[in-house]
Order: structure tokens, then C-alpha cells, then sequence
């Protein structure tokens, strides 16, 4: 028997006869029906289609604020390729006083008592509070997109695919993966970051990766990068061992396991990115008991198989965003 | 942005998610109900979506959040049924009579696979997706997809034995 072409069962590609003949002995069950509009008709409610209205206008008073802001008044230090800031008085380019301009590539902008908004290309805005001090690390359509928050508020709203969208801050890399966040960061460079929509990604202490999804926040701190994020209603316990774990306490980790409840399954499952392979065993055995692995595989698979251990992390992620029900799986007898 | 322009209540954009997500649709149901209920199902599923789309906060989360309903409605059609037996599905399934009991017979292997690899399976040999048109279509990662699949069709090709009924009858 020949050896099966993965290749064929992923994309089509190569060849797997076997894979092939099931496909064509199975296909002519493949959904062919249009929609039924009547049975819409019968269903149909209009409140939901006025919240979403709302919400869509609000959007577009948004696009339209980026389609009418002036952009004749640009100082001379600041002028293209950057990206367009507006506000409702003057602000700092570089040193030049402007109420509206272009913010260019290793520019500074400093909002003194007014707020500003930044046009991110087209890709969406970053609205910056008062006493706020931004710098452009770089800006390419379709490519990067990058700023260096050193201190103040900032507001970001991007739609855009994944990483095109970044901000540096003195204690953390924010990475944007098509989402709403709101970052502080004071002089100290410590700071905090509330996800509203979307996900970022957040580097921590030992460079590996976390995150945070709508309805957590993270702190950043100084030096040490990003913590772990927590659900926005984190108990007091949890949040109490979260902050043990940034100050590098040796019991930590099992305190954030023991305070941890099916909410945290985020929390518990970015944890399970950061520790030590040794330590993972344990974590994943109390993820298990808040979210147990998609098709009750084993701590014991999910640590053979990073790919495994991916699919369990998404899982969690979208039973947090409620795109899952975290309805109870009981995985006492195997599948 | 088509799903926000549905969720503003444009009906061609509505119509487009039926027409590209329909097929994952009908898969996942397909995973726990007859055959001969599962497009009933995916209707029934898109008009719950319509009405509940204003809902959805993230348009991303999409696709994970409409099999989510696929899933639920399929598992409330099934409440008080008895579970869905090789034989009662041969008849009514749309291929040729001479191939029919073993399109069943592979139907009720992929039945018995844990969901997830159910699912994807079903959608690649029943639905016709690839592994990236699956992620997309159903919100997962292509790594967790192509896990999916690699194990799923491992399982399944035991399942149907080395030597077993599929082979029988190839040809």
C-alpha cells in the first residue's frame, strides 16, 4: 500500500487515491440548496438591524472624519509619507504648533491639553488624549504600520488584516490583530492595555507570546514586558496571583491555578503559552478542568502535538468571545 | 464587511454568507442529523443567524459563531430521536443505488469520530472544501485544520479497515 499524500488532503495538491474515491462516492451529498427566503421572511426581527444601524453609523462618522479632516495646514517638519493627525487645536509636530498636519516617519507628536486623532492609512484610527507623546516608527500601505506610544492614552480602532497594525511602548510590544484596544502608559513607562474587540498580541518577560482578547486587559511593565491578561471581572484572587506571577514569586503559578475558574480559561491557557515546558504539564491539567481539549484528547496528546495544543487555545478563545457555548463537556468516557 | 453590511441589513450581503458559508453549514449538521434533514437544518439555522446577527459584536468571530448555532439547532432537532441508524439513511441519499450502502457506511464511520475531526472531515470529502477554505470557513486555525484532517482520516481509514467494505466496492 502506497504511503497517503497529506498534501492531496490539505489542498487538493499531490495524490491520495483513497481520499479521492471518498470524495467522489460522498460528494453528491454536498449542500446545493439556495436560501430560503420565505423562511427568513417568517423569522425576520427588526430590532437587532437598528442596534447594528447604530452601530454602523457610527462607523461611518468615523470614515467620514478621516475623508473630511483638513490637510493644507502642514508645518514644515511635518509633511509626508506619514500619517495625517488632526485635532480641534494645535498640537506638537516635531516642535511646530499644529492643529493639523502629517505626522512623518520618526516624527513626534506631542498633544499638550488637547486630543488628537491619527489616521492609521486605511486602516483605522488611534485617538490620543490629552498629554500624550507619540512617535512614527513606520508607516506602508499594506505592509507595517508602527508607532511608539511613550506616554499618555491612546484609543485604537483598526480593521485590518493580522500584524499590520503595531505599537511600541517602553515595557511592551503591542501587536494588532484586527481589533479595539485602549493603551496607557505613564512617565514611568508602565502601563495597561483593555482589549474592547478583536485580539492583540502582547510580548512577555521571557519573549514568548500572549493574547489578549476582548474583555481582558494586561498590564505592561517596565522592562519586564507584558503580564498575563485577565478577564475584564477577574475575581480579586486571581488578579492577586497574576500579579505574584510578574513579581517572579516561586508559588505563583499554582496560586493562579487555584484561583482560576471556567472564566479564566483565557488567562489559564495564555499561561500554558509562557511557562516552562515542565510546568506545562500542570497548567494544562487545570485548563482541562475549565475547558476540556476539543474531542476530550489528553494533556498527554495536547503536549506531543503543538498543533494539538493550538487547536485547544482556540477553542478557548472562542468560547471567551461566545462564539462557542461553554457548555459543560463530559469527557469522563472517551470519545 | 460583508457581515457588518448584513448586520446593517443589506440582503445581498446576507445572501453572500449563505453562499460562502452554507456548505460548513450543512456539514456540521450533517455530522449529527439524517441526511435528509440537514439542508432543512441550514435554513433554519441561516434564519436564526438574520434575527440574531445584531448580536454578534465581533464580525470576526463570524464563522465560529454561526456553526455554533449549526450546531445547537442540530442538536436540538435530535432531542427525543434516537440516534441516526446506517439503514435509515439509505434510501434517501442522492447517489447511485449501487454505491449507496456505502456512502452510508462511510457516513457512520465519520459519525463516529470525535466532532472535531467529524466535522472537518465532512466538510473536505462530503462539502468539497479544502483545508484553507475549512479554516476560513469555520474560524479555526489552518494548523488546527490540518491536525484535524491528518487525524481524522487516520482514525477514519481504521475505521473502514485496510482491507474493509470501502474497498469492497471501489471501482
Amino acid at each position: 500500500m502506497t504511503k497517503p499524500d497529506d498534501d492531496y488532503l490539505w489542498d487538493k495538491t499531490g495524490d491520495d487515491p483513497e481520499v479521492a474515491r471518498l470524495e467522489a462516492l460522498l460528494s453528491p451529498l454536498a449542500h446545493q440548496a439556495p436560501l430560503d427566503e420565505l423562511r427568513l421572511k417568517r423569522r425576520r426581527s427588526k430590532l437587532p438591524f437598528v442596534i447594528a444601524g447604530a452601530i454602523a453609523a457610527a462607523i461611518a462618522l468615523v470614515i467620514m472624519g478621516k475623508v473630511v479632516w483638513p490637510r493644507d495646514s502642514v508645518g514644515t517638519s511635518c509633511i509626508g509619507p506619514g500619517m495625517v493627525f488632526s485635532s480641534a487645536g494645535a498640537v506638537s509636530c516635531n516642535g511646530d504648533a499644529l492643529a493639523t498636519g502629517v505626522l512623518p516617519i520618526h516624527g513626534k507628536l506631542e498633544t499638550g491639553s488637547r486630543e488628537a486623532e491619527l489616521t492609521i492609512a486605511d486602516i483605522g484610527t488611534a485617538t490620543l488624549s490629552a498629554n500624550t507623546i507619540v512617535r512614527l516608527d513606520q508607516t506602508q500601505i499594506g505592509k507595517r504600520h508602527q508607532l511608539y506610544l511613550q506616554e499618555g492614552k491612546m484609543h485604537a480602532k483598526v480593521i485590518a488584516p493580522p500584524k499590520i497594525f503595531a505599537v511600541a511602548t517602553p515595557s511592551a510590544d503591542v501587536i494588532d490583530l484586527g481589533c479595539e484596544y485602549t493603551m496607557e502608559i505613564d512617565r514611568s513607562g508602565a502601563g495597561t492595555i483593555s482589549v474592547q474587540t478583536g485580539r492583540v498580541e502582547l510580548e512577555t518577560a521571557n519573549g514568548a507570546v500572549v493574547l489578549a482578547p476582548a474583555g481582558t486587559h494586561a498590564r505592561l511593565l517596565p522592562g519586564r514586558r507584558a503580564s498575563l491578561p485577565l478577564i475584564d471581572r477577574a475575581s480579586p484572587g486571581i488578579t492577586a496571583a497574576v500579579a505574584e506571577l510578574e513579581d517572579g514569586k516561586p508559588d505563583a503559578i499554582g496560586h493562579v491555578l487555584a484561583a482560576a475558574t471556567k472564566a479564566d480559561a483565557i488567562t489559564i491557557a495564555n499561561l500554558a503559552r509562557i511557562v516552562t515546558v515542565a510546568q506545562r504539564r500542570t497548567v494544562l491539567e487545570t485548563l482541562g478542568s475549565l475547558v476540556p481539549a476539543p474531542g476530550c484528547a489528553s494533556v498527554s496528546e495536547a503536549l506531543a502535538s503543538p498543533d494539538l495544543l493550538e487547536i485547544w487555545y482556540d477553542h478557548v478563545y472562542l468560547i471567551h468571545v461566545g462564539a462557542f457555548d461553554a457548555t459543560p463537556v463530559n469527557c469522563a468516557t472517551p470519545p | 464587511m460583508v457581515v457588518l453590511a448584513a448586520q446593517r441589513g443589506d440582503r445581498r450581503a446576507f445572501a453572500e454568507l449563505y453562499r460562502r458559508f452554507s456548505r460548513a453549514v450543512h456539514g456540521v449538521v450533517l455530522a449529527k442529523v439524517r441526511y435528509a434533514d440537514a439542508a432543512d437544518l441550514v435554513q433554519d439555522t441561516f434564519a436564526l443567524a438574520l434575527e440574531r446577527l445584531g448580536q454578534l459584536g465581533e464580525p470576526a468571530a463570524f464563522p465560529g459563531w454561526l456553526l455554533s448555532i449549526a450546531r445547537h439547532r442540530a442538536i436540538d432537532h435530535l432531542r427525543g430521536k434516537r440516534p441516526v441508524a446506517m439503514g435509515d439513511e439509505l434510501p434517501e441519499l442522492p447517489v447511485a443505488a449501487s454505491r449507496a450502502s456505502e456512502a452510508a457506511q462511510v457516513l457512520t464511520a465519520l459519525r463516529t469520530l470525535p466532532e472535531a475531526y467529524q466535522e472537518t472531515l465532512i466538510l473536505r470529502l462530503v462539502e468539497g472544501l479544502s483545508g484553507p477554505e475549512i479554516a476560513e470557513q469555520t474560524g479555526l486555525s489552518p494548523g488546527s485544520v490540518r491536525v484535524n484532517l491528518h487525524r481524522g482520516m487516520k482514525l477514519l481509514r481504521e475505521q473502514l479497515g485496510e482491507n474493509g467494505a470501502s474497498d469492497d466496492q471501489a471501482g
